[in-house]
Parts: C-alpha cells; sequence; structure tokens
C-alpha cells in the first residue's frame, strides 16, 4: 500500500478520499491549494497524487506542470479530478503528464481500481530503473577496468601513438605495448566479440594471459608463432562461446624490423610517402577455432614509414545513411596525414571520424595504433 | 524476425523476415532464439544471407555455435545468398574455411545436401 497525497480546496471530497483510501490500508496526506501542494509533496515524497484541476490560488494543470518540471516530483505518478463534463481539461491534463483521471463524482470503487493500478505501474517502473541503474554501473565499472589496462603514454623508445575510444556499450578493445629487450618491443591490438560486461571480462582476461605469458618465458625466448599457437589453445570458443581477433607484432625500433601475425583482424596496413599498403598476406583465422598455425610475417620498414593497426569500429562506423566508413577512407586519412607528426595523424583521425559519423553513435570501441619507425 | 523452416525433415533453413542488421540486442536475441531450435537434431543448415544487411561480432559468434551444434556430427552449415561484405567479413575471420559459403538458393542448396 502507499502514500498519497490528495490535493483539493472541497474538504467534504478530501474526507471522503481519505476514508476510501485508508479503508484500502493507504497512508493519506492532504492539502487544499496549489502552493502547498508542492510544499508537501517535497516533504512527504508520496508515491501517488491525487490532484483536482479546480484549486482555489491556481488552475492545478499549472501544479501538475510544477511536478513534471522538478526532476524530484516528476516520477510521481498524478490522477487528476475533473468534472464530469470537463473534457478539455481532462485531455489537456493527460497530454501534461497526468497518468489517469476520475471524473466527479466518483464511486469509491473506481477511485481505488484506479490508484491501485497506478500504484502498482509506479512500482514496477521503480523498480526496473533501480535494476536498469544497478545493470548499468557494472557496464561502466567493467569499462573503467578495461580502459584501466590499456597504456597511459607510450614508453620513450618507440614512436607510437594511438586513439582509443571505448563504446558507451562497453566493447572489447584491448591493447598493450610490452618491452622485450635493448631493442624491441611486443605490441598488439585485440577485438574481442559482442560488447558488455562479458566481452569487457574476456578483454581482462586476454590481457592478463599475455602479461603472465611474456613474464614467463625468457626475454630473447619470446616467440611470435608460440605465442599466438598458445593463445588459440587457451581461448576455445566453446569455453566462452566467444571469440576475438588479434593482430601482434615484435618491434625491432634499431634494425626497423617488423614480425607480425594476424588471427582474424583487419590486416594492418604500411604506409609512406608513396602510398598506403594493406597487409593481406598470411592472414590466420579468428583465436579460439583452431585455426592458427602461427604464420608470422617479416617487414623491413625505412624510416619514417608507418605501421597502423586497428580495430573494425573504426571501420565499419556508419553514418546518418547508412554508409560505413571502410578501409579505403581510412587508407587515405593516413595518407594525407604523411608529413604531420604521430599525434596530429591521430587529431586528424578523430576529427575525420567524427566528422563522418555526424550524429550516429558508435556501437563498437574505436582503436587505432600507428608506429612510426 | 527470424523464421525456421524444416525441409526434409532434417534440413533446417533459418532466414530474416525482412531485411535487417544483425547487431547488439538482435544477435544476443538471434542466439535465444535459435537455441530454442532443435537444431542439433538437423543434419544440416541452412542459413539464408538475403537480408542480413550486417552482421556484428555477437552474431557472428552465434554462428560459430550453431557451426559447433553442428560439426560433431559430421554435419553441415551452408550459408547462402550472402551480401559481398559479409562474405568478406567472413574472409577476414576466415570463417571461409569453416563454414560452406555458396551462390546459389536456398532451393539449390538443399537438394546438394
Amino acid at each position: 500500500m502507499g502514500k498519497v497525497l490528495v490535493v483539493d480546496d472541497d474538504r467534504s471530497i478530501r474526507v471522503l478520499l481519505k476514508s476510501i483510501l485508508v479503508r484500502d490500508q493507504h497512508d493519506v496526506v492532504e492539502c487544499a491549494d496549489g502552493l502547498s501542494a508542492f510544499k508537501i509533496a517535497t516533504e512527504e515524497q508520496p508515491e501517488l497524487v491525487l490532484l483536482d484541476l479546480m484549486l482555489p490560488d491556481c488552475n492545478g494543470l499549472e501544479v501538475l506542470a510544477d511536478f513534471k518540471n522538478n526532476s524530484n516530483l516528476e516520477p510521481i505518478p498524478v490522477i487528476v479530478l475533473t468534472g464530469s463534463s470537463d473534457r478539455e481539461s481532462r485531455l489537456k491534463a493527460l497530454s501534461s503528464g497526468a497518468v489517469d483521471f476520475i471524473s466527479k463524482p466518483f464511486l469509491p470503487e473506481e477511485v481505488l481500481l484506479r490508484v491501485n493500478t497506478q500504484l502498482k505501474l509506479h512500482n514496477l517502473i521503480k523498480s526496473l530503473r533501480v535494476a536498469i541503474d544497478s545493470l548499468q554501473n557494472d557496464v561502466l565499472a567493467a569499462g573503467r577496468i578495461q580502459t584501466a589496462l590499456v597504456p597511459i603514454s607510450p614508453p620513450p623508445e618507440l614512436s607510437v601513438a594511438w586513439t582509443y575510444l571505448p563504446s558507451y556499450r562497453v566493447g572489447g578493445d584491448i591493447f598493450d605495448i610490452i618491452r622485450i629487450d635493448e631493442t624491441r618491443f611486443f605490441v598488439y591490438l585485440a577485438d574481442m566479440s559482442g560488447h558488455g560486461v562479458n566481452a569487457a571480462m574476456l578483454s581482462v582476461m586476454v590481457h592478463r594471459f599475455i602479461e603472465d605469458y611474456k613474464n614467463s618465458i625468457e626475454d630473447s625466448g619470446f616467440d611470435l608463432k608460440d605465442f599466438m599457437i598458445e593463445l588459440d589453445r587457451n581461448f576455445r570458443f566453446e569455453k566462452f562461446n566467444l571469440f576475438f581477433t588479434i593482430v601482434s607484432a615484435v618491434i625491432d625500433f634499431k634494425r626497423r624490423i617488423i614480425h607480425f601475425s594476424n588471427a582474424g583482424h583487419p590486416s594492418p596496413l604500411v604506409a609512406n610517402s608513396e602510398k598506403c599498403k594493406v597487409l593481406s598476406e598470411e592472414k590466420e583465422g579468428l583465436i579460439g577455432m583452431d585455426m592458427i598455425d602461427g604464420k608470422v610475417c617479416e617487414l623491413q620498414l625505412s624510416e619514417g614509414d608507418r605501421f597502423i593497426m586497428y580495430t573494425d569500429g573504426f571501420t565499419e562506423a556508419t553514418n546518418e545513411t547508412g554508409e560505413m566508413l571502410g578501409e579505403e577512407k581510412l587508407k587515405s586519412i593516413i595518407q594525407g596525414c604523411h608529413g604531420k607528426s604521430l599525434s596530429e595523424t591521430i587529431d586528424s583521425l578523430n576529427s575525420e571520424f567524427r566528422d563522418f559519423c555526424g550524429s550516429v553513435r558508435s556501437e563498437d570501441d574505436i582503436s587505432v595504433m600507428i608506429i612510426e619507425m | 524476425m527470424f523464421k525456421f523452416d524444416l525441409h526434409n525433415k532434417t534440413i533446417g533453413v533459418i532466414s530474416l523476415e525482412k531485411p535487417s542488421r544483425i547487431t547488439g540486442e538482435i544477435s544476443a536475441s538471434f542466439r535465444k532464439w535459435y537455441e530454442s531450435k532443435e537444431i542439433g537434431k538437423c543434419s544440416a543448415i541452412v542459413i539464408d544471407g538475403e537480408n542480413i544487411q550486417f552482421i556484428d561480432s555477437m552474431g557472428i559468434a552465434a554462428l560459430i555455435s550453431i557451426y559447433k551444434n553442428l560439426t560433431p556430427k559430421g554435419s553441415n552449415l551452408l550459408l547462402v545468398n550472402l551480401s559481398p561484405e559479409i562474405k568478406k567479413l567472413l574472409g577476414t575471420l576466415r570463417l571461409d574455411r569453416l563454414f560452406n559459403i555458396r551462390d546459389c538458393s536456398v532451393e539449390d542448396a538443399i537438394k546438394t545436401i
């Protein structure tokens, strides 16, 4: 049973309504005018308001508007009391946020039926809101944990920059830059299937696994082929009902040699002053389906060459007309940024991406990482 | 929005009633939907891609689950009428090696099973 505020200047109506409601175990607070209705509602926080539209100090519709414009009072359902012929005000009240109306004179049964139905609805909406808030908090917490795992700033020896925009739904992009020895870094960018807490948790597990794997072997013994096979063995599809794709690379920044392996991920790009090329050779299947042989590509680069890894959140983003951004546009942005610094290039990628998407929010995480030799 | 028809008593055909993007919540509901069908009892599943405009990674995971449910019994997962973009996506993931992707009608695919 709930607390009901009765607002009516006619004392006999208030007494009648109170007796009907109290008999049905409701608590009743009452008042006779619009000003005190707002004050009492703020203090008492009733679960429902019965509001007469003809009040001495103001029109009941104004009180209704005040309630609906106040964030604390807005969720409280308001049932208006109207004269039997007052159709226009009734319609106005319903379109201004009242949930129902009761025409005077009324039957006690009708009052109880309408009040109880609205209270039941109101309580359901309230518990739904609580459940959604708690779910959203979980998703946000998962997102924060995921975001905390990616590097904050690049290591001084490696010329690298990135953009990492987690989606509002929490996707599953994760990356890291790990030093192997004096001249080499291990870099990876992975994308978990799905969104939300599942994807975020898997990305945390993958991150942790890779960190442990790297720590468990001697620096000189780090082998990309073994690493990819080990990933495939440990993240079986049937274990999580999720999969992920990954590009991992060993960057020798002194000799400007990159070894990379691609499991089902969009092919990395290599760009110089002349062209931006897609590195689609030796690509393998996604992780967890026994499709990994550990194929590794070697790339000899020159000073100033750029190696770009990205997730499909960037290229599969759509604009208002449903058109996808696509690999060609990414290539042309990268190519257009030749001669610019890495941070300027990242700024261009971000602004071109925003301009393309317009008001469409991305459902996926967006990650692009650029390494310059 | 998803449709399941049984042909020759053992071949399941999954299709979409109208053109749709299988993303986000729809991907999640697709998974729940097909789990309610007795796919494991089918000798083969044909997925009609005609109305699939786009499919996200969650939707792909659902396809893999269907494949995993069928494969131990030596059965088939056939995908027909796919758009070039979806074929490219399956190619990127190298799932074209696992799934049977064909450019033919559902009827023709059923005849070959």
